[in-house]
């Protein structure tokens, strides 16, 4: 297994530390287009895409191994080891903010801090816990899923992904953004908006930073406070910019942030 | 008022409010500044209450989770989205399935001014997605389940084509087994003939004795051997008859006890009336002594044996190597270590053993399996490992007519009856000179050829009182020269002497024959019966 194939990694910038960038649910290593170059001067700087996701080997997705975030879990930790990398800085994105809090909870060795981009351990509402959505609510995106994956929207399911035999395709979305195989899309879904990994947080121990942004209608600021509090060791950042996607609608913003985060 | 039947005189306003589209526009932000009228009333609000609203505010949660998650930054990064599938959400809370076009709209200086968003209603396309979805997931199912049978099919015709290899890797060892047998009792003849000559001269001394003894038992257990061997390879001469199994078991009981040893308790159970199996008692007696061996060996001197006789019926259409109808059925069974499947597939493979060399030839099961085909019955091994096996023979029901008929009192002889002249032929050099050196012993003229046309020429010139032949020869089977032998004399009396016992030419003859190899004793007593026999024919 090629894990640098299997994730479509790749390795930039001139520094030595080690900081890498994970999408989030619907999107790729291109999320981070606007911020990792930032990095790349003082950093070694590592994009890769979850498997179900952009460039990376769609063959190598397996229902199972991948029903819950321990085999993207397992993914990042075997990257890791491929690139025997240390000391590092791992910056997620909302689900991947997840993944990278249970990879150093299993690897803490490996990692330096945490930038966590809209976090949430769990989106479902469950007594005083807000997570902004109920099960019903779960079950509407898993219908829009669908409904968007079916073939009429092109725009964010090309064909190319489920269609080996039509390569011209894949001209014609060069250049393209986030892009996600429908069928692991749906599965992707479900582990990140049905699972609930509160009890992981108060097991991070590495420094982390939380950025939250204003009106944040998947992860709201209750939930931004949420890992402040139960993360031991962590600083949150309250941000100007609005909506879930701050490395994508405000990437100077973002960048400033995780910079000062590192030299602190 | 236009005149009727125009088209109606729509103003651009009329267009924008009553369009059958909803229509919206965005700041930069994606604050609502502006919305159609259809789209208003589509989600039964009042336009003030949009305005200056988030667009995601008309959205379900679920499609404000997409919208974030995959809209969001594609309308961002690429200023377009086409024909996207949302949920928009009315005023009273219920879901209005919509396709949504937008596009960003650019400033002269480059920077968004805002977004133009076209909703169209799809509701009855969603339905119908819906469908459609539901079809593709049970096309998928439906798929999976056909893989899965096919793989099952797959692995079950795997199975089956081993099963095969098994059979045919049998019938070769059966070949080859039968030819073994065959060559050995050629060997054999001669040996024990020779033997059989020495122990009868005197003088012998003690030590010459003991060694000729010693020789004697070897040559008799290594007959043995070759009749199991020919036992396995169905080319044994049986002698089936009527047989009483209960009479036959009960009548083997204490040999059995004795071979089990004193720490294995035998039970036998028989049905009563039992009706009277066709086989030859006597290799029966052999198989049951094999299989008691067998249990013995498997139990390490402890446990239970258990031999039950009864009757089966295989019915019609069941699958079972026999032809449907009833069957006498021996069952043994025992408590010992049991086989894995791989042990019991090749068990009655001949020359299969697992046990130490030297206690086991791998000949015993082969041998009870060949009888139990050979007899027109089957044979049967179930076993568990740890707990037991058990071994089924059926064999067929002897016709109640039969039932009467008393087995036929073994010849007696009383040497030498009379001196007779007789021809002997056969190729083979070694068992031509000792059969003749036994039958100058026993007193008889002999002159002995070794071809069949030699021999058809000694028929002319000598007359002879019997012609004793070999079977197997080059150019001419024994059967062919003595049908060419009695076309000139057609009482000649005549004695076949076979290797392969049963040659399925030779089933259709009663014509007097001997295997080899044989004694002194068993070659008189033939001769016996062949010179007082001179009619047998060459058909039945
Ligand atoms: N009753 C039994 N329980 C367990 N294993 C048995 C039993 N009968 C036969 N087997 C297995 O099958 C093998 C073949 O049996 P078979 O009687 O043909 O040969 P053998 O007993 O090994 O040697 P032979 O009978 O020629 O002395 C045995 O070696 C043994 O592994
Ligand atoms: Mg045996």
């Amino acid at each position: 297994m090629d894990v640098i194939k299997r994730n479509n990694v790749k390795v930039l910038g001139e520094g030595t530390q080690p900081i890498v960038f994970a999408h989030g649910f619907g999107c790729d290593w291109t999320a981070w287009r606007s911020v990792a170059p930032n990095f790349e001067r003082d950093h070694k700087v590592i994009l890769f895409d979850h498997v179900g996701a952009g460039g990376s080997d769609l063959t190598a997705y397996r229902s199972d191994k991948y029903s819950s975030y321990a085999g993207y879990v397992a993914d990042v930790l075997e990257i890791i080891d491929e690139l025997d990398m240390n000391d590092i800085v791992f910056v997620g994105h909302s689900a991947a903010a997840m993944i990278g809090m249970l990879a150093s909870i299993q690897k803490p060795e490996r990692f330096d801090s945490l930038v966590m981009v809209s976090p949430s351990p769990s989106f479902l509402d469950e007594g005083d816990y807000k997570g902004g959505f109920s099960r019903d609510d779960i079950d509407g995106l898993l219908e829009v899923l669908d409904s968007n994956f079916l073939g009429w929207s092109r725009s964010t399911a090309p064909l190319i992904m489920g269609n080996p035999e039509r390569p011209e395709l894949g001209d014609v979305l060069t250049g393209s953004f986030c892009r996600t195989d429908p069928d692991i899309a749906r599965e992707f879904a479900r582990v990140v908006f049905l699972a609930d990994h509160r009890a992981d947080v108060p097991n991070c121990t590495k420094r982390a930073l939380v950025l939250q942004t204003q009106a944040d209608l998947i992860a709201p600021v209750e939930v931004g406070h949420y890992m402040h509090d139960h993360l031991p060791n962590s600083e949150l950042v309250l941000m100007k910019a609005t909506g879930h996607c701050p490395h994508i609608s405000a990437p100077e913003e973002t960048s400033a942030a995780i910079r000062s985060f590192l030299a602190g | 008022m236009p005149p009727s039947g125009a088209p109606p005189d729509e103003t651009a306003e009329d267009l924008y409010e009553s369009a059958p589209v909803g229509y919206l526009t965005l700041d930069s932000g994606g604050l609502i500044t502006r919305v159609n009228g259809t789209l208003a009333g589509w989600l039964n609000l009042d336009k003030p209450a949009l305005l200056g609203q988030k667009v995601q505010k008309i959205l379900t949660p679920g499609a404000r989770i997409f919208y974030e998650t995959h809209c969001g930054p594609i309308l961002r990064l690429e200023g377009a989205l086409r024909q996207i599938a949302l949920d928009l959400r009315r005023a009273d809370g219920t879901r209005l399935p919509a396709l949504m076009e937008w596009r960003r709209v650019d400033g002269l200086d480059g920077a968004p001014l805002g977004y133009r968003v076209m909703v169209v209603d799809a509701t009855e396309r969603r339905a119908y997605e819906r469908e459609l979805l539901d079809e593709r997931e049970r096309a998928r199912k439906t798929a999976e389940e056909l893989a899965r049978l096919n793989a099952d099919l797959e692995t079950r015709v795997e199975a089956r084509t081993a099963d095969l290899v098994q059979l045919r890797k049998i019938e070769s060892l059966g070949q080859l087994t039968g030819g073994v047998a065959h060559d050995m009792n050629n060997l054999l003849t001669p040996i024990v003939t020779c033997l059989d000559i020495l122990s009868r001269s005197t003088n012998l001394s003690p030590r010459q004795e003991r060694l000729l003894g010693g020789a004697t038992e070897a040559a008799e257990r290594a007959r043995i051997l070759v009749s199991r061997m020919l036992t396995f390879a169905r080319r044994q001469h049986l002698e089936a008859r009527p047989v009483d199994l209960t009479e036959l078991v009960l009548g083997m009981h204490d040999l059995i006890t004795r071979s089990i040893g004193p720490l294995i308790e035998l039970h036998v159970q028989a049905d009563p009336d039992l009706p009277l199996a066709r086989v030859d008692p006597n290799q029966l007696e052999l198989a049951i002594l094999n299989l008691s061996v067998n249990a013995r060996d498997a139990m390490n001197g402890q446990g239970h044996l258990t031999l039950r006789l009864g009757t089966t019926l295989i019915a019609d259409g069941q699958p079972a190597p026999l032809p449907a109808g009833r069957y006498m059925s021996l069952v043994m069974r025992d408590t010992g270590a049991g086989m894995d499947a791989a042990t019991l597939a090749r068990a009655t493979e001949p020359f299969f053993t697992t046990k130490a060399p030297g206690h086991g030839t791998g000949l015993g099961l082969s041998m009870v399996h060949g009888l139990a085909e050979q007899s027109g019955g089957a044979l049967f091994i179930e076993s568990v490992p740890q707990a037991g096996t058990t071994v089924t023979i059926l064999l067929p029901l002897a016709s109640e007519a039969v039932r009467a008929t008393p087995a036929p009192p073994a010849p007696s002889y009383k040497e030498p009856v009379q001196r007779l002249r007789i021809l002997l032929v056969d190729d083979d050099e070694l068992v031509r000179s000792s059969v003749a050196a036994m039958l100058d012993e026993l007193g008889h003229d002999v002159r002995d050829v070794a071809t069949p046309l030699l021999a058809l020429n000694e028929v002319n010139a000598a007359y002879p009182d019997l012609l004793i032949s070999d079977f197997a020869m080059p150019g001419m089977t024994g059967l062919a020269l003595i049908q060419a032998a009695r076309q000139q004399r057609p009482s000649l009396p005549v004695l076949l002497v076979t290797g392969f016992a049963n040659l399925p030419d030779l089933d259709a003859t009663t014509l007097p024959r001997l295997s080899k190899p044989f004694s002194r004793a068993e070659l008189a007593s033939a001769i016996a019966q062949a010179a007082h026999v001179p009619n047998a024919s060459l058909a039945t």
